[in-house]
């Protein structure tokens, strides 16, 4: 089988398991213990929160786990404003369904969602977003890297320029996809909340962080016994979190060479895929691990089904609870016309994939898009 | 020689579990789906039912996907199951599925992606004609038999097509599915339209609002006894919200879309015995002779009424019965059977209380486009719309 779907889920570094094992051979307390079994958990707990701290430049304080990608999200948009008086939010079109329907339920609840939609190219500019920004906008939320297409979006210049319009702003990034390929420091990026998730850069499924800036204040959504600073309620994941950190370290330590190699497997794919097709969002501004691409006439699902025959797993878009493939929002959201949308692929890939791997999944890519055109 | 491919439509459910089931006991090369038609309001879409199938899917060791018909399902069954209820009937929107989506639209997917067949869950059998033909059976489990959804399967459709677990009990479904380890065997049959999970008064009340009029309640003879909050909320032989002061039980007759007005009266006022159809098919791709004896169905879950066919155009029919159908609601199917075999069928345009005399010759009636409009009708004034 051919995996090249790792924007999805990527499998945990192999030190990281082995870590995992170690840390299940005795397995911690309950950190919120008083005795000295509990210290030991809570000693492996704030070890990781200190790692992550010192890897994404943010105080140990500032780093709040939880359960992934969604959950930070959910709480990045609801935390500022669950409870208050109606207010405004600015998100950009292209979000992950985490933040969009986030968004959407707050806008049933009285609230009021401004969309900030990208160019052609999938970047959403700064002036873009700053023409819905008004005094009383409360949060903004532009992701990093969009998770279908891998453009990354200006999150610092938009932050800035926000800044100096609505002081009192939040400013939330999904940087979910951005872990692998991009060099991320929290304080430089001038943002307040920052959602990560662990199985985007090879840590476990059902692990996140939010970087929360020191001072926000934030209405918890799980309450109960005051774990991670009165945060999020919940007996902590320790082994979860404690293989989060370990991978981040690696991730860190290892994304000059994720850079190089995924940017040579990626253009190798594009450039061996003879069948015509459009290329998806500015090739030059996106992370080297994800790419999509656009097949006419096609629909995502029957390419995906026939790849998978073939044993090569992509995606067509971004990944559903229940596996469907939706038109993508994202390329809709930058213009391409619904015929053509429907018919994307997102391949993505990571520092282990071989040549020879992308040498068969272009070749299959071809054969299955010739079967279906010359049906 | 490869094993055939077959795409199966797993809905989530017991039955659909259990044909995959099966085919993959006989050696086919089976493929799993499941079609995402509705969004729920809670979420991205409707995960469970798929679940369900994908973990059976994955018991069973077969690939399986989700196929998203969202916006297909909208416009060729959501949309006019709507219109048909602001026009005064009630549409069937699984008989439009069936005949939009999966029969359609499904079918040719499953050819273009390399499958001989399509398979379905549905209580029915097909069977295969020596000359080449295929016929469209009831199931074995006559309790269960779903063939009246399928009413519009034709010669091209049935040859792509298996029923697996037509020639099976419920029980013995659920038996296998009990062996087989499969989560689904205890699940419940569903009985709701997927897009009106609480009720289609719920559905409506939310997505025709706008076309929700209030209007008057009125007695066979023409006096006001109530008023509804829409006209669109009501069916043929409803007996919920027409309540008359008198307290006699009384039951909506008829709808008159144009002017929002709902007709009530007793439950013998319901009896019909000539019922007439639109938009026939017939399995055998041409109609049965004039005159032939039938049985017919109304209703998913009515006993079948004999009768016989004494009216066919090139698409509608009408057929007299031997005793009384009761409340045939326009806009749902009138389906013809003879024996185990099901013939065709229609959607219900309007009925009577009076039989025809007999076989209607050409030289009585004249048409208008193409509905017959009758020269002579004695009992016209009564045939109910």
């Amino acid at each position: 089988m051919i995996y090249l779907d790792h924007a999805a889920s990527t499998p945990p570094f192999p030190d990281v398991v082995q870590h995992v094992e170690r840390l299940l051979a005795h397995p911690p307390a309950n950190p919120s213990g008083a005795h000295s079994a509990a210290q030991a958990a809570s000693g492996i707990l704030e070890d990781a929160r200190d790692e992550v701290a010192a890897l994404l430049g943010a105080q140990p304080r500032e780093v709040i786990f939880t359960s992934g990608g969604s959950e930070s999200d959910n709480f990045a948009l609801k935390g500022p404003i669950l409870g208050k008086a109606p207010s405004h939010i600015v998100v950009t079109a292209v979000e992950h369904h985490a933040v969009l329907d986030t968004a959407k339920w707050l806008e049933s609840q009285g609230h009021e969602v401004s969309l900030a939609f990208p160019g052609a190219d999938g970047i959403v500019d700064p002036d873009s977003v700053l023409a819905h920004c008004r005094p009383d906008t409360a949060l903004v939320s532009v992701m990093l890297v969009n998770n279908e297409t891998g453009v990354i979006q200006p999150v610092k210049a938009i932050a800035s320029a926000i800044r100096g319009q609505v002081p009192d702003v939040l400013v939330h990034t999904d940087a979910a996809q951005a872990m692998s390929a991009l060099q991320v420091n929290f304080e430089d990026l001038g943002v307040d909340l920052l959602t990560l998730s662990g199985h985007k850069f090879g840590g476990l499924q059902g692990t996140g962080a939010l970087l929360v800036k020191d001072g926000t204040r934030l209405t918890p959504l799980i309450h109960g016994g005051g774990q991670e600073l009165g945060r999020r309620a919940g007996t902590s994941n320790v082994v979860g979190y404690s293989a989060f950190a370990a991978a981040l370290r690696i991730a860190v330590d290892r994304r000059e060479e994720f850079v190089a190699v995924t940017e040579l497997l990626t253009g190798r794919l594009i450039s061996q895929i003879k069948s015509s097709k459009v290329d998806n969002g500015d090739v030059t501004a996106r992370v080297p691990h994800i790419t999509s691409m656009c097949f006419e006439g096609l629909r995502s699902e029957d390419l995906v089904m026939l790849l998978d025959r073939e044993g090569v797993c992509v995606s067509g878009g971004s990944s559903c609870a229940s596996g469907a493939t939706e038109p993508s929002h994202v390329l809709l959201a930058m213009g391409r016309d619904p015929e053509v949308a429907r018919g994307a692929l997102r391949v993505s890939v990571n520092a282990d994939c071989v040549e020879a791997e992308i040498d068969q999944a272009a070749s299959a890519i071809d054969a299955v898009v010739e079967a279906l055109r010359s049906r | 020689m490869a094993p055939r491919r077959v795409m199966v439509a797993m809905s989530g459910g017991v039955d659909s579990s259990v044909a995959a089931a099966l085919l993959c006991e006989k050696g086919f090369d089976v493929t799993g789906v499941t079609l995402k038609l509705w969004r729920s309001e809670s979420g991205c879409c409707t995960a469970a039912d798929a679940d369900d199938a994908r973990a059976v899917a994955r018991r069973l060791g077969i690939r399986h996907y989700v196929l998203d018909y969202e916006t297909e399902f909208r416009e060729a069954v959501v949309v006019p199951t709507i219109e048909g209820y602001i026009a005064g009937e009630t549409p069937n929107p699984c008989i439009e599925c069936n005949r939009m989506i999966k029969f359609r639209l499904l079918i040719e997917r499953a050819n273009a992606l390399g499958c001989a067949f399509l398979a379905t869950g549905h209580h029915a059998r097909i069977s295969r004609i020596a000359c080449g033909g295929h016929r469209l059976l009831r199931a074995v489990d006559q309790a269960k038999d779903q063939s009246y959804v399928l009413y519009m399967l034709g010669q091209e459709e049935l040859a792509s097509m298996l029923f697996p677990v037509g020639e099976m009990t419920k029980d013995r479904v659920r038996a296998e599915a009990a062996r087989l380890g499969l989560r689904t065997a205890e699940k419940f049959d569903s009985q709701d339209v997927c897009f009106a999970p609480d009720s289609m008064r719920d559905f409506l009340e939310r997505e025709a609002a706008g076309a929700l009029v209030p209007g008057e309640i009125r007695d066979a003879a023409g006096a006001v006894i109530g008023t509804h909050d829409g006209a669109a909320l009501f069916t043929v032989g409803q007996r919920r919200g027409v309540g008359a002061p008198t307290g006699r039980r009384v039951y909506v007759t008829e709808i008159e879309a144009g002017d929002g007005v709902v007709k009530v009266g007793e439950r013998g006022d319901l009896d019909a015995r000539s019922i007439r159809a639109s938009d026939a098919t017939w399995v055998s791709g041409v109609p049965p002779e004039l005159g032939a004896p039938v049985e017919v169905k109304a209703r998913y879950g009515a006993h079948p009424v004999s009768g016989r066919l004494n009216e066919i155009g090139d698409h509608h029919f009408r057929v007299d019965l031997d005793a009384a159908v009761w409340a045939p609601a326009p806009g749902q199917a009138l389906v013809c059977y003879q024996g185990e075999e099901l013939l065709g069928g229609g959607t219900i345009r309007s009925w009577s209380a009076f039989a025809q005399p007999g076989v209607e010759s050409a030289a009585d009636r004249v048409h208008v486009g193409d509905e017959p409009v009758h020269r002579q009708t004695p009992c016209s004034r009564n045939w109910r719309h």
